[in-house]
This record gives C-alpha cells, sequence and structure tokens, in this order.
C-alpha cells in the first residue's frame, strides 16, 4: 500500500542549497498545525491545570472512570494481541501463498480504513446480536458476545487489523530467503527456522503493528459503543465516558478523563517512535 | 534475488524447500480465510443484507428523506472543504521536510501524526473546550457572529484535525525517496520554484498525492466520535452521515439505517477499488522507472 | 568426494539451467565453477547442497546418494554472496546458530559450544568482533563471519557462492589468498563460484568452465589457460582479439588481401569460414617493414600498471589490441597515425563447422 520508506535516510548531501519555498512550507505547517493540533490539545492540559490534585483525581480517577480505563485497556490489549497472531497469519499467507482471489482478499483487509467506523459498528452488532446472523448460533453455546465486554473486543479486533497487516506485511516480503536457506543448511528445522531466524526479524514490526492496533482500539468510539451495551463500569468504554459527562454538561469530568486518555497516547506514541528507532539501527546495514 | 523454480508447489509462491507442508498450508490459509470471512466480508454483506430485508421501496425510502438527502449533503460538503485544505498542508509539509534538512525535522513528523494517536472522541472535546459554552476562545468568536459547536464550521475543523496526517504522510516518504535531483536539475535548467512544483514535483508524486486524498476521502465522509461530540446532532442541519445511520439505529428503524450505511460502504467498497487500482498503477510506474 | 552424475534441470519459465552436467571432486579437493551470469555455476552449487532440487540426475556424497537428502541432512556448509547473516545475532550468535538446533541428543553444551565458537572466531581472525552485530562489520568480515558459521557444523563439504563478489578488489584478494591458505590447513573438500577467472585460477586445485548450462572444459588452471578447448573457453578465460576469417590452402584471410599463414592441418582447406583467437600479449610490434608482419596503424594507448594496452588499426578498420610491457612501450615510441608492423606470435583457429552449437532452446536468466 503505502510506499516503502527508504532504507536509509540520504544524509549525505545538503538538501536545503538551491531549492525555494523553505520559509513558505515551514510556515504554512507550522502555521496549520498549531492551529488545528497543537493549540486545541493544550487546551485540555490548560483546562484540567486550573483543577486542584484532589479535584483532578475525583474527576478522573474515580470508580466509574478507573473501570472505564481497565475496560478500555483490557479489551484493546487482548485486541491487539489476537491481531498480533492473526494479523500474522494474514500476512504469511498474504507474503507466501497464491491462491485464487489473493487480490481481492489483499484489498478487503483496508475494509476497516474504508469503511466509517459507526457502520462497521451497527453491522457487527447485527451479527452477534443475541438475535443476530451469529449471534443466534453462538448464545446456545452460552457465548453472549453482544452487549458484553467480548463484544468490545470484536469490534477492537476489526479496527486493529490491517495496522498489524500492513506493518508485518513489507518486512515479510523483504526478508531475505537466504537466510531461511542458510539457517536450513546449518541443520535448522522449518519451526526452528521460523522461531528462531524470521520471528526475531519480525518482532520489530509485529511490536509495532500491535502498539498501533493497541492504540487505535484505546481511542476507538463508533464501532464500540454500538456492540458495548454500555452499563456504567461494566461494558463502558473511556472514550464513551467522555461523552457522557459532556452530554451531562460535566466539562471539567470530560477534560480530566480526556487528558489520561491523551497522557497514554503519546506513550504510545513514544514506543512506536522508539520501536522505529531500534528498527532503523539495529535491522538495517 | 528470488531464483525462479521449476516446481513451485501447490498455493505457494517459493520452492519447496522453504515451502511449509502442504497440510500447513492449507490449515493456515482456511484459518486466514476463516478470519477474515468472519471479522471483515461478513460485516460488508450484513450492512447490504440488512439494508435490503425489507425490499427496495423501503431502501429507496430511506435514502430519499429530506433528513438523509441533507445528511449526505453536509457529509459531501464537509469533505469539500476538508480534502483541498489538508491537500495544500500536505504538500507544503512534505515539501519543507522531505526536500529540506533542519532541526526538529523528526519532531514536525512525528507532530503531524499526532492526531492518529488521539481519540475521535477526544478530538471532538478539545474542539469543544475551544468554542463551546465556556470555551475560551467563545468570547473572541462571537464577536463575528460565527456558530462552530453543534455547528457547521466545528464538524469541519474536527474533521480536519482528524484527517490531517493522511496525505501528508503519504507524501513524505515519496518525496523522501525521489530525492532532490529532478526538483534541482529544473532549477539548473532555469524553471522558477512553482514552476519546478508545477512541472517535476507534482507529477512524481501523484499516485501517492490520490493515494493521500482517497484516504483522507473516506475518512472525513465516515468520522463519526470527533463529529459526534461537536455536532450536536441536529437533524437536517447537522447531521453527517454517519451521525444519520446512529440516530436511524437508536430509533430501530433498522432497514433506514443500513440503507445509509449500505450508501457508506459502497463509498468504502470504491475507495478500496480505486485503492487497489492506484497501487498497480504506482508499481507499474516504479517498474518502468527501473525499480 | 561429490559425485554429480547427469544432472539436468529447467526453471518454471523454461529456462534451461542445467543441461546434463556430470562431475566427480575429489576429497579436500578446490574446485571452481567459472562462468559467465547465467550459466548455471549457482545452480550447481546450490543442487548439490540441496538448495535446488534437479529434474533429473543425482548427487553422491562418498557413497551416499544425497539426491533425496534435504539441505538440513546433507552437512554441507554453505556461504552466501551476502553472507546471509542473522542480523538480530552477534557474531557469536551467528557462529554458534548451527551448533545449537541440534537436537538435544547431538548438541554439545554450553561450555563445548562457546569453546567451538571461540576457535573458529581464531581461525577467521575475528575473535575480537564476537559480540557485534553484523551490520557493524566491513563487508571482509561479514565473510569470515558467514565462513565460520559454515564451518561450524564441522561440514563434509564447503559450498562458496561467490564468496567476494560483493567486496572491493583489494579485499578480494586478500581474502582469496587466506582462504586458499585456510583450505591447504583443513584439507576440506570445497566448491567455489565464480565470474572473475583470475579468482578461479588462483584459487582452485581445478576449474571447472561452465557456459550455458553445461561444462565447457575441467581442468588444472594451467593447462586449461593453455588449452582451451572450445572458443568459449578461450574468449572467457582472458581479454582476446576474435577476428573472423577465411581459411584456403594453409593461410587465413584476416582482411581483406591480409594472409596469415596457418599450420599443414590447413593445407587442404579451401575457402571455409573460421573463427581466429589472438591474445593481446601474443602480438608484437615492429617497425613496418620487418619480414613477416602485415601493416597497420597506432590509434591509442591506455596504461594497465606494468602492462600497456595499444589500439591497432588494420587497413579495413577493424581493431587489434595489443599488451606490450612498459620497457617494449618505450622503445617503440608511437604517436597516434604512427605506422607499424603487426607479428601474431600465437593464435588459435576454429572452422566455423567445427563450433559447436548451443542445442538447448533457452538459455540465460541467471540469478544475478
Amino acid at each position: 500500500m503505502t510506499p516503502p520508506p527508504p532504507s536509509k535516510p540520504r544524509w549525505n548531501f545538503s538538501r536545503s542549497g538551491t531549492l525555494p519555498g523553505f520559509g513558505l512550507t515551514l510556515g504554512l505547517t507550522l502555521f496549520y498545525l498549531s492551529l488545528l493540533v497543537l493549540m486545541p490539545l493544550a487546551g485540555v492540559f490548560f483546562k484540567t491545570a486550573g483543577l486542584s490534585g484532589a479535584a483532578f483525581m475525583a474527576k478522573a480517577f474515580n470508580d466509574r472512570a478507573l473501570a472505564a480505563y481497565r475496560l478500555s485497556f483490557g479489551s484493546a490489549l487482548t485486541a491487539a494481541m489476537i491481531n498480533m497472531v492473526a494479523g500474522l497469519l494474514v500476512a504469511w499467507v498474504l507474503v507466501r501463498y497464491r491462491f485464487l482471489g489473493k487480490k481481492l482478499l489483499d484489498a478487503m483487509v483496508d475494509l476497516p480504513f474504508a469503511l466509517p467506523t459507526a457502520v462497521a459498528g451497527i453491522a457487527l452488532t447485527a451479527i452477534y446480536a443475541p438475535n443476530g446472523w451469529l449471534g443466534s448460533r453462538l448464545v446456545p453455546l452460552g457465548i453472549q458476545v453482544a452487549f458484553t465486554p467480548l463484544g468490545i473486543v470484536v469490534a477492537m479486533i476489526f479496527i486493529g487489523l490491517p495496522l498489524v497487516v500492513r506493518t508485518v506485511e513489507p518486512v515479510l516480503q523483504d526478508l531475505d530467503t537466504q537466510l531461511e536457506e542458510a539457517a536450513l543448511t546449518l541443520g535448522a528445522t522449518r519451526i526452528q527456522v521460523f522461531v528462531r531466524v524470521i520471528l526475531p526479524i519480525l518482532l520489530p514490526a509485529l511490536l509495532t503493528g500491535f502498539a498501533l492496533a493497541f492504540a487505535r482500539g484505546l481511542g476507538e468510539y463508533g464501532s464500540v459503543i454500538f456492540i458495548a451495551g454500555n452499563m456504567p463500569s461494566v461494558s463502558e468504554i473511556a472514550p464513551l465516558l467522555i461523552v457522557i459527562q459532556l452530554e451531562q454538561y460535566d466539562t471539567l469530568g470530560a477534560t480530566a478523563i480526556a487528558a489520561v486518555m491523551l497522557v497514554f497516547s503519546f506513550l504510545l506514541l513514544l514506543v512506536i517512535n522508539l520501536l522505529q528507532v531500534w528498527r532503523q539501527q539495529r535491522f538495517h546495514h | 534475488m528470488r531464483v525462479p523454480s521449476s516446481e513451485m508447489p501447490f498455493l505457494s509462491n517459493r520452492s519447496p524447500l522453504l515451502s511449509e507442508p502442504l497440510w500447513v498450508r492449507i490449515i493456515l490459509l482456511l484459518l486466514a480465510l476463516l478470519f477474515l470471512g468472519s471479522f471483515l466480508l461478513l460485516p460488508l454483506l450484513v450492512v447490504f443484507g440488512e439494508a435490503l430485508s425489507q425490499g427496495v421501496t423501503v431502501y429507496l425510502a430511506a435514502l430519499t428523506t429530506p433528513d438523509a438527502l441533507a445528511a449526505i449533503r453536509l457529509t459531501l460538503l464537509t469533505a469539500a472543504i476538508v480534502v483541498p485544505c489538508n491537500m495544500v498542508f500536505g504538500l507544503a509539509a512534505a515539501w519543507c521536510i522531505a526536500k529540506f534538512r533542519f532541526p526538529g525535522r523528526g519532531l514536525l513528523t512525528t507532530l503531524i501524526d499526532l492526531p492518529f494517536s488521539v481519540s475521535p472522541v477526544v478530538a471532538g472535546l478539545i474542539f469543544m473546550l475551544m468554542f463551546g459554552a465556556q470555551g475560551w476562545l467563545t468570547p473572541w468568536i462571537q464577536t463575528f457572529h460565527v456558530k462552530i459547536v453543534f455547528a457547521v464550521p466545528g464538524i469541519v475543523l474536527v474533521t480536519l484535525f482528524v484527517t490531517v496526517p493522511f496525505i501528508a504522510r503519504e507524501l513524505i516518504p515519496l518525496m523522501e525517496e525521489q530525492g532532490v535531483d529532478d526538483e534541482e536539475s529544473a532549477i539548473m535548467l532555469g524553471a522558477s520554484g512553482w514552476q519546478t512544483f508545477w512541472r517535476v514535483t507534482l507529477p512524481n508524486v501523484r499516485w501517492g498525492l490520490m493515494y493521500g486524498v482517497l484516504l483522507c476521502n473516506a475518512r472525513a465522509m465516515g468520522e463519526f466520535g470527533a463529529v459526534s461530540v461537536i455536532s450536536g446532532h441536529i437533524r437536517g442541519s447537522t447531521n453527517t452521515m454517519p451521525l444519520h445511520v446512529e440516530i436511524l439505529y437508536n430509533e430501530y428503524e433498522f432497514a433506514a439505517a443500513f440503507a445509509v450505511a449500505s450508501l457508506l460502504a459502497l463509498l468504502a467498497l470504491v475507495t478500496l477499488a480505486v485503492k487497489t487500482y492506484l497501487q498497480w498503477h504506482y508499481r507499474k510506474q516504479l517498474r518502468a522507472m527501473g525499480h | 568426494m561429490i559425485d554429480i552424475r547427469s544432472v539436468s534441470k529447467t526453471f518454471s519459465n523454461g529456462t534451461v539451467v542445467l543441461n546434463d552436467v556430470s562431475l566427480r571432486i575429489a576429497k579436500g579437493e578446490l574446485v571452481a565453477l567459472l562462468g559467465p551470469s547465467g550459466s548455471g555455476k549457482t545452480t550447481l552449487l546450490r543442487v548439490v547442497a540441496g538448495l535446488e532440487r534437479p529434474d533429473q540426475g543425482e548427487i553422491y556424497f562418498g557413497d551416499t546418494d544425497a539426491t533425496r537428502l534435504s539441505a538440513r541432512e546433507r552437512q554441507v556448509g554453505f556461504v552466501f554472496q551476502h553472507y546471509a547473516l542473522f542480523r538480530h545475532m552477534t557474531v557469536f550468535g551467528n557462529i554458534a546458530f548451527g551448533l545449537e538446533v541440534r537436537p538435544q541428543a547431538a548438541r554439545p553444551d554450553k561450555a563445548e559450544i562457546r569453546n567451538r565458537v571461540e576457535q573458529l572466531l581464531d581461525l577467521v581472525q575475528i575473535g575480537f568482533l564476537a559480540d557485534r552485530y553484523p551490520s557493524q562489520l566491513s563487508g571482509g568480515q561479514r565473510q569470515r563471519v558467514a565462513l565460520a558459521r559454515a564451518l561450524a557444523i564441522e561440514p563434509q563439504v564447503l559450498l562458496l557462492d561467490e564468496p567476494f563478489g560483493a567486496l572491493d578488489a583489494k579485499v578480494r584478494r586478500d581474502l582469496r589468498r587466506w582462504l586458499r591458505r585456510l583450505h591447504d590447513t583443513l584439507g576440506i573438500t570445497a566448491v567455489l563460484v565464480t565470474h572473475d577467472q583470475e579468482e578461479a585460477m588462483e584459487v582452485a586445485d581445478r576449474v571447472v568452465v561452465m557456459n550455458q548450462g553445461r561444462i565447457e572444459q575441467v581442468d588444472v588452471p594451467d593447462h586449461i589457460y593453455d588449452h582451451p578447448s572450445s572458443p568459449f573457453v578461450y574468449q572467457f578465460l582472458c581479454n582476446v582479439n576474435k577476428l573472423a576469417c577465411r581459411v584456403h590452402r594453409g593461410q587465413a584471410e584476416i582482411d581483406s588481401g591480409l594472409f596469415i599463414p596457418l599450420g599443414e592441418e590447413y593445407a587442404q582447406i579451401e575457402d571455409t569460414p573460421g573463427l581466429m583467437f589472438v591474445r593481446p600479449f601474443d602480438i608484437e610490434i615492429t617497425s613496418p617493414d620487418h619480414p613477416g608482419t602485415f601493416p597497420a596503424t597506432f590509434g591509442h594507448q591506455a596504461m594497465l600498471g606494468p602492462m600497456v594496452r595499444l589500439e591497432l588499426i588494420m587497413a579495413s578498420g577493424q581493431i587489434l589490441e595489443a599488451e606490450v610491457t612498459r620497457a617494449r612501450h618505450g622503445a617503440l615510441n608511437l604517436r597516434p597515425g604512427t605506422p607499424v608492423g603487426v607479428l601474431v606470435k600465437q593464435k588459435k583457429l576454429y572452422l566455423t563447422e567445427d563450433i559447436p552449437v548451443p542445442t538447448s532452446g533457452r538459455v540465460g536468466g541467471g540469478t544475478h
């Protein structure tokens, strides 16, 4: 999908010599970002800074909020882990196997990027509701998906899958077949080749995909709220709690929770960037 | 350096030596198909199935109610404003980041990606904080007699926020890879900065640009969480298509909800089709360039 | 030790890469497979390693039929052109890999592995690099690691696929000599693939020249150089002047009206097309009036270290390349346009009808 990033940035020639437009484009970029992204985000922290420590704790870490964080984190973590395995499987099949309809399957992996989350949400609910397409078959087995935390995980799997597949796929594609051949001539079995050679090489990409899927699941709203059931402290995710607080005109409460979520988003962003650096440093000649 | 092999085994595109045993291949493939089928394909089918469950008449009626038409218009309007804005931004950002070296370059790239990691609900909230009832910019904005929250400008603003990275992050790696040789030659040959941009840079990145526009458009039309917070859900006025779907769904008008949803699903399918086409074109171009 | 019996292989796109190849390699011998890209040399090596399966023919290691054995079971050391080192392991980890993946029963204990790896590191003279990652090494160091890794499993056979191909000229020459000495110390049976004739001649006990999926000639380096068995080998071994000619009653007409006398065996041949090969240093340059020479004009020159390459233009415009020592060049005192006499000291003639035409269909599309 995305054109592969260059393996090595070419630092060795100066780029700023002859080309015009640096000031103009940099100015425009900074202006746009400040106005649209930085200033509004800073607002959250200004607003919460107005709260006393105790008031902030009461707003951001009351029982209902804690339950919401736990649910959001737990579901996003579970979904990201499932996606890490499933995403590797899908990427493996797409890169290494040849079969009828492969192109179609490849295009379909991006569906969660293209399908509006609300549509995904009502469709998943229709499938897993007790009277739904799959739900009606699962409920007799004692598996209730919709309106439970399990439903939240299902929705998060849906939206996170392409993130893992598209991160792992190019690395798997570029994997030198000679590495596997070398391992085989050295006496490794196929399983040893996978565990000791292929998996370690894919690991940074897998972790990046995991972190991306986790971050996406954590903030997800549209696809989750329809299937979640939204029972306070049971199946109420953190973003939903923000919306509910806003609807009850508790702007401060919403902001406090948003601040907590933002801090986690930034931490995850940092982790993802560090993973990227690690990948660059250790895995490129 | 893949050696073409005389015997590519069934289902595999590598030499028999590097392929798993056949039964493993079959199982892995079936698992992948099962997973993708139940998690991706099934929801898509359900949308169309439910939409048409009450017949074509109900389907068409749901799409032609004044509220539905208003929602469609608003969604198109939002995309029409958001996509060009982010296109200009994306080109400017990619130009300065990919063609120049300056301190803080990496930080700037991360900043551009920031909206990706912010929950859509938080995105809506931050604009509420600025322009809402007690917003810190509300007094100032009121002097212009403009309403932002619970109005179209707010919807446009939050949509701009969530789609900021889409075009820029397609263009930056592409422009970076292409380097500055072409542009420098054009400048040496006497082209002006604008001429260089229009005649050299833009044609070079056109596939990546279209790709970014496509993704940006899909997200702009489909954004739900952020818009939901700021729109106020005023029917016929601040309801976008995804919000309209939600309202219909919550009112148990399932067929109507899925009918509007099917339009959005269609948008997704078109997006995927065009995306596949663009990728194919892009690869062809790469090959033509001798990569 | 290695017995390759009538091995053939065709790729799925119809390319015949190996066409009935047979070769015996003795124990302890170092053999070079030499040929242009697409000649099938790398594929032959991969067939021996078990990385490719032949369509026909057998591979024997000693008395064992290895044709059906997997690469894992063959116990061959394989050194790849681009090293194929595991980037996520240190140098130590790379070399220990082959020992660590052994089944429990055959696996040496940790101390034993450490010991063995250290010995190998000393052998390839990179003990100080044990804890580095491959990305921190130079090309020559990486190739040494690759070699040590291949040797760690105590292979019966060492296979090297263009091992120095990715290195620059100086490092290549050093490593080449070092490999030869290493081979003499270890006495391991080794097969080396290369497209560099100098490398093959310098390192190998025997050279196997391959072309279009067939073996053209197998011989010791001296003999192969002095007695190339085909026009292909002649041209491939070194830079050579190739002159189309007409053979008529003991003479070859290489340019209109320009005859070069041939041996007795050509006395009876009338008006037959042929190809004459003359190596650049088998051409002597004299003054134009010297008997037994033919005239040409000096064109231009290139300094090649101790030798000087001269371009000689014949009457028809055809160009001959000659190589002379610097001393001789100084004595000749040539200027562009100077008329000279050309004396061909040694030559090799092939009649066109005797030159084998490759029978295989489509050939080429190699791996490089």
